[in-house]
């Protein structure tokens, strides 16, 4: 029992397994790089990268070839036992090792996300320069190779870690203001941004006395996005009176007339998943109505992710007539503060069309407080966990309203947004395992010109 | 199915931030709930509250206005386009056509918008009919294609000097040559009895159309008056509407307060109740403001009292009924609702000729639009009538209120139909 | 490229002349239709061709002049025109039967003055005469073409080759069909062309490229005739013929002239006799104005509402820009004149070389003025040195030295006496390469790589300097020769990756990319990574061929060494790699809003860090000896080139940098190579047994 344990653990923390696990990645990498000719990155991203374990890889236009693979995620994590495990096996023996890489790694983990890179690289040198001289001088003699090995190990599990945590608890999404506000299109300010990937039904009701104002509830995306032919989902809630029933949910589709049956006379009609850009994709479902009161009627519609407004539908719930607007839209997330587009400029290399830089000047908007803002490639707005990268512009453009006059739409710039609790992570890990390879380099180089000189002395 | 099942499941704890663990718990169940047609059910989530709705929905707007539907050539139908217009079906600029009997239609190539075989007679060789588009000038082309049936190119009077033919609504130049026929590349070497009856159109612009037909001399013979009449059945489809590129949908104005529909005429003071005509004689320092919201008829503004807010807005029908409304206000004040017993309860006052309810709700009044006071009253008005329904109702610092009850009782008593 | 350009000699038929005519005057008159266009260039009057002397080369070689959004030497623009056109950047020009070869500076000058003379040069690269049979231009016609210029040149070949160069008015009878043609295939999506097609549009694009710039000084010899006029009589006094500056000046009056401008849509009011012959100066001095397209000479004046900020004026585009200004700025005119000036003199050299220099002198002046000139004159010294080219020759002797001493390891007198000479030699050609990069630097003001071109340069740099660092320490004159391979290598890629690009190498930055902190540390690591993969390579390819071959079969410690010497680099590589990687994906975070893409660029580096980690695991493991190490290692360079090169040719992401298959087949080669080295190995391994081969 014991000894099956034991080779458990020698085996978990094997070269061999690491090599192969690595030379798994290797390959993975290699297919999701070569498919992505042919799916969209996002998908190849869910496919290789995400997953437990696919099953089959495209790498020519021919089509896919059936071929069982462990997906990334496992690999990954797999890689992380590895990694832990082997490092204890083999470092149980130097205690002195052991403790001093665990504390320069701890140390470079809570000095380095304070740094800006510059200062970083410093800090790295210094940390290096004081780990070499310890161990050539202070400790001499003994074998120092493993210390180096132990703060990359090191590093490399706070880049996973990094991975884990974005992946799990990241959300990215679009902002767009645009310089004017102009309908419901093109607002000024905003303050929740916009999934690129997540459509929600929303079910808004009008608060009748409160004028405009509508209370909203959402049909999360998670529920629906993976319905297949003829299946359906419901969702109730106990403060409307009906309840909805989503089905014949399609990816991306497009809505075309339907001569005979449909709904409206009208019928979606499932396009392949855009291969370039997943964001292109359009979905579209049926949804159902169904009132709750007896008798009540039931209502059917399509709704479509290019729709330009929601479907209204106005019940008579004890003599009060109530109005819900039923939507479906990318996802939003709420931003804790306000941003406000004041002005957008994009440069041009003169007498070309490359853009040189584009930058936006925004105001953050904040209970009571405001404060202007610059935000250009590169230099992203970091608040509250959220980050704003000028990512994208629009040029003003003509565009006709419902009503058919024909407007002149504003300037629109377009920030990707970011919550990322391990944003800053991958810095750190950069810093250590620099520190702890440059260790090992330099041990090794010693030893190596050492050996080079004993040769020629003989 | 597994790993389509497995990376949703994840995907379902993403949001939720499961582990990896949970991720396969939750694989478990979705493995069992495929299965079933019919999932959930599920509750709903909450989501914001919006000062105004997200997109406006113009009145009598029909299914067909809010979903992008393409027509069968791929190009949308109706005002309301996509903002991302979806893949064509069918190439758009497509012309339409009638195909004479025999003909059959292949797929065309990245050069041609239509390509038609024309079948030879006891298997000889097929005819090959293209539409296309493309620049360049008309001498050009003409004296291509003649090269390709080995003709001199002509000179400028010569190519005035050419039979014209209406080709999608504009003059065209016909030309027809017969000869050893070579389409120079890939063309595979020429093919000797061969005919060429071909029409480029001279419309000014940059690009031109242009029909060409070519196959063995008799074929094109037997053809020619097929070949006419295809040529005037062609014919484009409608431009595109003006809206592509990708209307964004604008607001249509904020349409007026909605009128009660007329009643059947019947005798009683607020029959056929019309809240335009609704009149009321102000409170000295009381002063009615246009209403900013849709459903309001009224605001007012209160001299040396900014922070008041008072409204009077009306209905069609009940509004929800008295439980409904009272306890709702009595909600943004953080207050329990009433049980029926104790709204019956509650204070009345005379207001067009019914008893309106009045009720005073003290606590911590938190708005649609973001203002907080702590220490808030708020007054509340609802009178039911026929079949509308009044609300007024007055709010702000406590301390602010109470001045104001008795001006607001008397502004509700002055209520009246007609000047 | 958005349309295809306009093949067409006359201006007015091009796009922003055609927008000038419009706007100038104002769409109303009836030769505003743009007209057939004349198929050759028209001529001006034919003067005698003195030829250019060496000074006045040099001062028109640093003319400051604006394309692709930054301010270079003329030298350099015709540089590279001329290598799009040419396929290389120089001309061989046959004249009483002896060849000549010019330079881009005097082949442009010629194209600008004597436009006549320049259209006879044969700088119209065509790979396959089937191009030429698709646009009409047969063998017959070809032949007595090529026999008439036997004949005009007086020697020469007397016939022309299935890939050959064609000279301007050898083409000129094909205009037409070739621009019918290219319009044509121009509709088919790029991928589906074939190759002839392709080659059409290239040819088509060339042509109109030359026709725009030899459109640019058209002013400088051109007079407009003037008609006769009360009105112009007025305005101009009593001449029968002018030149552009003198009617430019008085543009303003003479718009007056003109009828007011019809709202677009409505039909231009008619002219009147007396209107007539304005609008047909004005429309000549459109047409002598030049193309949309012609050189950028004139710098922009402070305070014009110029049609963009910071954008240089050819003097059609000045016209237009007078449409704001009411008329062309007094130094505008300015310049003109002198170029005028300059015109006007050409034919006799003692008075067009004084008029040379003032013009030169004014044209750095208002450059210099503008801050723009600062690193032209370095620019032009670059060029001329041309490092690269330089470099590499010197490397290669430096290679064939140091295998020489290689061939008498074991202590030849004529060896020893070998090496200090490569080593100088090696050296002076890596001190060569540096010098090139540094100026490279300043003169972008940007680190040492921001393209793919210069990444080569920075590789066989950073190569040999490690071969050096190696050698210093193992004096084993295995180090030495690879420095000198490597060089050599790196600097035929970038030659011939230059030739295939046909672009200028020291372009303009995207937005992304304009950050030098990033560029300097992510982009400059991963480069050293790539070097460093490469070199380790590159001496595992030495180890395995030398134990399969049986090289100094007793000379065990020095493959130890060899074998130490892979280890270490690929150490290096790695922690190289790791980092750029790393910094990269942080770069990433900071401009797109996330740290790992999976983008194809992205996915190659980290395919570079698996792999290396892998070898050191292997290693450790023990599962592979010196041996395998040094066949992994060479593994690795394919690894490491298809990151490289590979990655841009599926032409997907944000890095792609567009299909060449030139490229492709280098890849396939060097693929080839690195396999057949592995296979060779492994079959050795084989026979040789494993455990012997561990043992060695």
């Amino acid at each position: 029992m014991r000894r099956a344990l034991d080779s458990l653990v020698r085996f978990l923390g094997s070269f061999g397994l690491c090599t192969v696990i690595l030379g798994l990645l290797l390959l993975l990498t290699y297919f999701g790089t070569l498919e992505q000719k042919f799916a969209s990155i996002y998908d190849v991203q869910k496919k290789y990268f995400e997953s437990l374990v696919l099953t089959s890889v495209q790498l020519s236009a021919s089509g896919p070839i059936p071929m069982l693979l462990p997906g990334g995620y496992a690999l990954l994590t797999l890689l992380a036992v590895n990694l832990l495990v082997g490092g204890l096996v083999r470092l149980r023996k130097s205690a002195v090792t052991l403790g001093l890489g665990a504390a320069s790694v701890v140390l470079l983990c809570a000095i380095l996300p304070h740094l800006g890179p510059g200062a970083m690289f410093a800090v790295c040198g210094l940390v290096i320069a004081a780990l070499l001289v310890l161990t050539g001088r202070v400790w001499p003699g003994k074998d120092w190779s493993r210390l180096g090995v132990l703060i990359t190990h090191g590093g490399i599990l706070v880049l996973l870690a990094a991975g884990l945590v974005e992946f799990h608890f990241s959300t990215k999404g679009v902002l767009a203001l645009s310089e004017q506000d102009l309908g419901a299109a093109y607002r000024r300010s905003g303050d929740e941004f916009e999934a690129y990937f997540e459509w929600d039904v929303i079910v808004a009701e009008h608060l009748e006395e409160e004028g405009g104002a509508v209370q909203e509830r959402v049909l999360p995306f998670e529920r629906f996005e993976d319905l297949g032919v003829g299946e359906s989902v419901r969702f109730e809630d106990p403060g409307l009176p009906f309840d909805l029933r989503l089905s014949g949910f399609q990816r991306n589709c497009v809505v075309l007339e339907a001569p005979e049956g449909g709904v409206d006379g009208l019928a979606l009609r499932g396009l392949p998943p855009d291969s370039a850009k997943a964001e292109h994709n359009a979905p579209g479902m049926l949804l159902t109505l169904v009132e709750k009161k007896p008798g009540g009627r039931t209502q059917r519609a399509l709704l479509h992710g290019l729709q330009s407004y929601p479907w209204r539908v106005t019940l008579d719930v004890g003599g009060a007539e109530r109005v819900f607007d039923l939507d479906l839209r990318r996802r939003r997330w709420a931003v804790p503060f306000t941003l406000q587009l004041d002005d957008f400029t994009a440069a041009y290399h003169p007498g070309t069309d490359r853009p040189k830089e584009y930058s936006s000047r925004v105001t953050k908007l904040e209970e009571g407080s405001s404060q202007p803002i610059l935000i250009s490639m590169n230099q992203p707005l970091r608040h509250k966990g959220y980050t704003f990268f000028q990512s994208d512009f629009q040029k003003p453009q003509l565009r006709s309203t419902a009503d058919g006059r024909r407007v002149r739409t504003p300037w629109v710039s377009i920030f990707s947004v970011v919550r990322n609790p391990a944003d800053t992570w991958p810095l750190t890990a950069c810093g250590i395992i620099f520190v702890g390879l440059s260790v090992l380099m330099l041990r090794k180089l010693g030893g190596y010109v050492k050996a080079e000189r004993r040769r020629r002395a003989t | 199915m597994l790993h389509a099942a497995c990376s949703s499941a994840r995907q379902r704890s993403r949001p939720a931030s499961l582990s990896a663990l949970a991720a396969l718990g939750a694989l478990s169940l979705l493995v069992g709930a495929c299965g079933r047609d019919e999932r959930g059910p599920y509750p709903m989530e909450p989501g914001r509250t919006r000062e105004s709705p997200d997109r406006e929905v113009p009145p009598g707007a029909t299914a067909r206005d809010r979903l992008p539907v393409l027509g069968l050539d791929g190009r949308p139908l109706g005002s309301s386009a996509s903002p991302t217009q979806p893949p064509p079906l069918i190439a758009p600029g497509r012309p339409t056509f009638t195909l004479p009997p025999g003909w059959e239609e292949q797929s065309a190539g990245p050069m041609r918008v239509l390509s038609l075989r024309i079948p030879g007679d006891a298997g000889g060789e097929a005819g090959d009919l293209s539409v296309s588009r493309a620049g360049g000038d008309v001498a050009g082309n003409v004296n291509r294609w003649r090269g390709q049936v080995g003709l001199e190119p002509l000179e400028d009077e010569a190519l005035a000097a050419l039979p014209r033919q209406d080709l999608l609504g504009a003059p065209a130049v016909r030309v027809e040559g017969r000869g050893p026929y070579d389409a120079g590349m890939g063309g595979g070497g020429p093919k000797t009895g061969y005919a060429l009856l071909g029409l480029v159109s001279t419309a000014p612009g940059a690009e031109r159309w242009f029909v060409k037909l070519v196959g063995p001399e008799a074929l094109v013979e037997a053809q020619r008056a097929a070949f006419d009449t295809f040529v005037a059945s062609l014919a484009l489809p409608p431009p595109p509407s003006p809206t592509a590129p990708a209307p964004a949908p604008l607001p249509a104005p904020a349409p007026a307060p909605v009128p009660a529909p007329a009643p059947p005429a019947t005798p009683g003071a607020e029959a056929g109740f019309d809240p335009a005509k609704l009149g009321w004689t102000l409170p000295s320092g009381w002063q009615a403001v246009k209403p900013t919201r849709m459903m309001r008829l009224s605001e007012f503004r209160i001299e040396g009292a900014s922070a008041l807010e008072c409204v009077l807005s009306h209905l069609a029908g009940e509004g929800g009924g008295l439980a409904l409304n009272v306890n709702r206000w009595r909600g943004q004040l953080g207050q329990s609702p009433l049980s029926e017993a104790e709204i019956a309860a509650l204070e009345r006052l005379d207001m067009l000729g019914r008893k309106a309810v009045w009720i005073e709700i003290p606590g911590r009044y938190q708005g649609m639009s973001g203002e907080d006071v702590p220490e808030a009253l708020f007054v509340g008005v609802v009178c039911l009538l026929e079949k509308d329904a009044l609300f007024v109702r007055l709010v702000g610092p406590k301390a602010e209120v109470e001045p104001q009850r008795e001006a607001l009782r008397a502004l509700c008593r002055s209520l009246r139909v007609g000047p | 490229m958005s349309s295809l350009p306009a093949l067409t000699h006359r201006p007015a038929a091009t796009s922003c002349a055609a927008l000038a005519l419009a706007v100038l005057l104002a769409g109303w008159s009836p030769l505003a239709a743009s007209e057939p266009a004349d198929p050759a260039p028209s001529p001006p009057s034919a003067r005698a061709y003195p030829g250019w002397s060496e000074e006045a080369l040099r001062l028109v070689e640093a003319w400051p002049v604006q394309a692709g959004g930054r301010v270079k030497p003329l030298l350099t623009l015709a540089g590279y025109t001329l290598l799009a056109l040419n396929g290389r950047k120089s001309v061989k020009v046959i004249e009483a039967g002896e060849e000549r070869w010019i330079g881009p500076t005097e082949w442009l000058l010629d194209v600008l003055f004597f436009p006549d003379v320049a259209a006879h040069y044969r700088i119209f690269l065509v790979q396959d005469d089937a191009t030429l049979d698709a646009i009409g231009f047969t063998r017959e016609m070809r032949e007595s073409t090529a026999a008439a210029d036997y004949a005009r040149e007086g020697g020469g070949a007397s016939t022309r080759k299935k890939r050959d160069r064609w000279s301007l008015a050898d083409l000129a009878p094909a205009f037409g069909r070739l621009q019918d043609q290219a319009s044509l295939y121009f509709d088919k999506p790029a991928a589906e062309r074939s190759r002839i097609e392709a080659q059409v549009i290239t040819l088509a694009e060339n042509v109109a490229r030359y026709n725009q710039l030899m459109s640019s000084l058209g002013l400088a010899t051109g007079r407009l005739a003037v008609p006769k006029s009360a009105e112009l009589e007025r305005v101009l006094g009593p001449v029968s013929e002018a030149t552009f500056t003198q009617v430019a000046r008085h543009l303003d009056e003479l718009l007056r002239l003109l009828p007011p401008p019809a709202p677009p849509g409505q039909k231009p009011p008619a002219l009147t006799p007396e209107q007539e012959p304005v609008a047909r100066l004005l429309e000549d001095l459109v047409d002598l104005a030049g193309g949309s397209g012609a050189l950028a000479l004139l710098p922009p004046v402070e305070g014009a509402v110029a049609a963009e900020p910071g954008a240089w004026l050819n003097p059609n585009a000045a016209l237009l820009a007078a449409q704001h200004e009411g008329q062309v700025p007094a130094t505008t005119l300015g310049l003109l004149e002198a170029f005028e000036r300059l015109g006007s003199v050409l034919d006799r050299p003692e008075e067009s070389l004084p008029a040379l220099r003032a013009l030169s002198s004014e044209l750095v002046r208002a450059a210099e003025a503008r801050g723009d000139y600062e690193h032209v004159a370095l620019e032009v010294t670059y060029q001329r040195l041309d490092p690269v080219s330089l470099s590499w020759k010197i490397y290669f002797a430096g290679l064939a030295f140091a295998l020489l001493g290689l061939l008498s390891l074991r202590g030849g007198r004529l060896g020893r006496s070998l090496r200090p000479l490569a080593w100088s030699l090696t050296a002076a050609a890596a001190g060569v390469l540096v010098v090139g990069i540094v100026m490279r630097c300043i003169i972008r003001e940007r680190p040492p790589v921001t393209t793919l071109y210069e990444t080569i340069l920075f590789i066989t740099a950073t190569g040999t300097l490690a071969c050096f660092v190696i050698e210093a320490l193992s004096r084993r004159w295995i180090a030495l020769p690879v420095a000198g391979a490597i060089g050599t290598l790196g600097l035929l890629l970038a030659q011939w990756f230059e030739g295939l690009n046909k672009q200028d190498t020291m372009p303009t930055l995207e937005a992304v990319l304009d950050t030098n902190f990033w560029l300097s540390t992510h982009v400059t690591s991963i480069t050293f990574g790539y070097s460093a993969g490469l070199l380790a390579a590159l001496v595992g390819m030495v180890y395995v061929l030398g134990r399969v071959f049986g090289l100094g079969k007793e000379a065990h410690d020095t493959y130890a060494a060899i074998g130490r010497t892979v280890y270490g680099v690929i150490c290096f590589g790695l922690l190289l790699s790791i980092v750029g990687t790393i910094l990269g994906g942080i770069w990433a975070n900071d401009s797109w809003g996330r740290f790992w893409g999976w983008d194809p660029k992205e996915n190659g580096a980290l395919m570079i860090c698996l792999w290396e980690l892998i070898m050191l695991h292997a290693r450790m493991g023990g599962y592979v000896g010196p041996f395998g190490f040094s066949m992994l290692a060479v593994a690795g360079g394919a690894v490491v080139s298809w990151s490289w090169w590979g990655v841009n040719q599926l032409g997907v992401g944000l890095h792609s940098y567009g299909f060449t298959e030139g490229i492709q087949t280098m890849l396939t080669s060097i693929y080839l190579t690195l396999g057949g080295v592995l296979v060779l190995g492994l079959g050795w391994w084989f026979l040789k047994g494993p455990g012997s081969v561990r043992r060695a």
